[in-house]
């Protein structure tokens, strides 16, 4: 993409030459962000090639591109520099600079190595694939949901994590979600039903302290009638509330039907109150 | 679940290729069948050991249900130790049976048996004789110990004393193996294992 825009500005006197031969010796693996950059930089060079300043300069970027070959495509940062600066020391730092930048080159190799090695980290400990619908243990050890399963399915009595032989629980695992993680299909929906994460809220802010003693301590002073005292003590009015459990938990379901039953209750109290 | 059992000894079994143990000739592997069911492990005798220049061939089949149950492993060669069977090469190793985890692998399995060459554990024995051998005449054990992994798995120590031994049994009609074995049960005793064998 940057080729074309680099041979057509005829307003480059002397780097254009330089700069249109070394765009043609430009290796093919140059990476995107790379280019990106030169073009930040040979933009502002553009604008300010008509000044007569720059001829010099340029002459000596193409004896430089021709030498290192390899760099071709950092030569522009020698005339940035320069801009910048405006002055020949710059310039030759400039080239130490690609000494160091060819050297960053080698190791973005290594790290490509390490990278391939690095994939190993996210494979399930059973199947040994990427994990897919990844659980993590409390031990820190990564397996597919599936594959965890069917290993808490053959040996119930004796839940041991397969790594390390830490004890591992259905609800002991936290489930992994990833970016695109929403763009497909709720694994949970899928058998075996991968468990629920465990998301536990932030303290809630203190607000209006009551009549405590300290932490902990709260008393109310309160009169009323029988039915009303009644009501505000078990329905607890403006005291904090433990978080809701997670769906799909089986805390999750006893509480649902904790209040219903609650709820029913409180109709028959009513009721009670009109027949009587 | 048959094909993650297939897909995961392919991997196993390059990983056993890429280890360094391969390359220092430790372990091996190689596939008896297409269908990546059967394998054939050698595992070499550790050093300090009896069994030290000795190479020994493990028959290795993978059950449908693997990794979640473990591999059923064999010594195919013949072996003098208190945990292994010498007589069908059973192997009494805990994971391979019920400490087994799915996390383990082929290789770790190799290498967890050729530590069990260089550690043996007499109180929980496969081969009862082997094991009284192991704890009560010890240097006996050693010697048959080393005459076996140079009958079988081609160690460097001979026995002539052994040899002759089993020769003069050979030449009474016995088979060699059973002699040897014999011979081996009664700490070398030739009257006690013609008695044995002969009442």
């Amino acid at each position: 993409m940057e080729e074309p825009k680099m041979a057509k500005s005829p307003e480059l006197p002397t780097t254009s030459s330089g700069a249109s031969s070394s765009s043609s010796t430009l290796p093919e693996n140059v990476s995107y962000d790379k280019i990106a950059w030169t073009r930040d930089i040979t933009e502002p060079l553009a604008e300010e090639s008509s000044t007569s300043q720059l001829r010099p300069l340029g002459t000596s970027i193409s004896s430089d591109s021709t030498t290192e070959a390899s760099t071709s495509n950092t030569s522009y940062s020698f005339t940035g520099d320069y801009l910048s600066g405006g002055n020949i020391a710059d310039l030759k730092s400039g080239t130490s600079s690609a000494g160091a930048e060819s050297a960053s080159k080698s190791s973005e190799k290594d790290k490509e190595n390490k990278e391939q090695n690095d994939e190993s980290l996210y494979e399930c400990n059973i199947c040994l694939d990427t994990a897919k619908d990844a659980v993590v243990s409390m031990c820190g050890h990564l397996f597919c949901w599936p594959c965890l399963h069917q290993w808490l399915l053959t040996r119930p009595n004796r839940k041991l994590c397969p790594v390390c032989k830490a004890a591992v629980d259905k609800d002991k695992v936290i489930p992994l979600y990833g970016r695109n993680s929403t763009h497909q299909e709720d694994p949970r929906n899928k058998v075996p039903p991968r468990p629920a994460g465990h998301r536990t809220e932030p303290d809630p802010a203190p607000g209006f302290p009551g009549f405590g003693f300290g932490d902990g301590f709260h008393m109310s002073f309160g009169i009323g009638a029988f039915p009303f005292g009644f009501i505000t003590s078990s329905l607890n009015f403006g005291e904090p509330r433990p978080a809701a459990a997670n769906r799909g938990t089986t805390q999750y379901e006893d509480e649902q039907t904790l209040s219903k039953l609650f709820l029913y209750l409180a109709f028959m109290c009513i009721a009670w109150l009109f027949f009587t | 679940m048959a094909n993650m059992a297939v897909s995961r000894i392919k991997r196993e079994f390059k990983e056993v290729m890429r280890s360094e143990e391969i390359v220092q000739c430790s372990i091996k592997i190689e596939l008896v069948n297409d269908s990546w069911t059967e394998l054939r492990g050698e595992i070499a005798g550790p050093p300090d050991t009896p069994y030290e220049g000795g190479k020994f061939v493990l028959e290795i089949k993978v059950p449908e249900t693997y990794p979640f149950n473990p591999p059923k492993v064999r010594f195919i060669t013949r072996i003098w130790h208190p945990n292994i069977s010498s007589v069908t090469g059973a192997i009494c190793l805990d994971i391979l049976k019920d400490n087994w985890a799915a996390a383990m692998t082929l290789r770790t399995v190799l290498l967890s048996l050729q530590a069990l060459l260089a550690a043996a554990e007499p109180d929980d024995p496969q081969d009862a004789v082997v094991a009284y051998q192991f704890k009560d005449k010890y240097d006996l054990f050693l010697l048959t110990a080393k005459h076996w992994t140079n009958a079988y798995a081609g160690g460097p120590h001979t026995f002539p004393d052994c040899d002759s031994k089993i020769q003069r049994l050979k030449d009474m009609g016995i088979d060699e193996h059973e002699a040897r074995a014999v011979l081996s049960k009664e700490n070398w005793n030739l009257e006690k294992a013609t008695e044995g064998l002969f009442s």
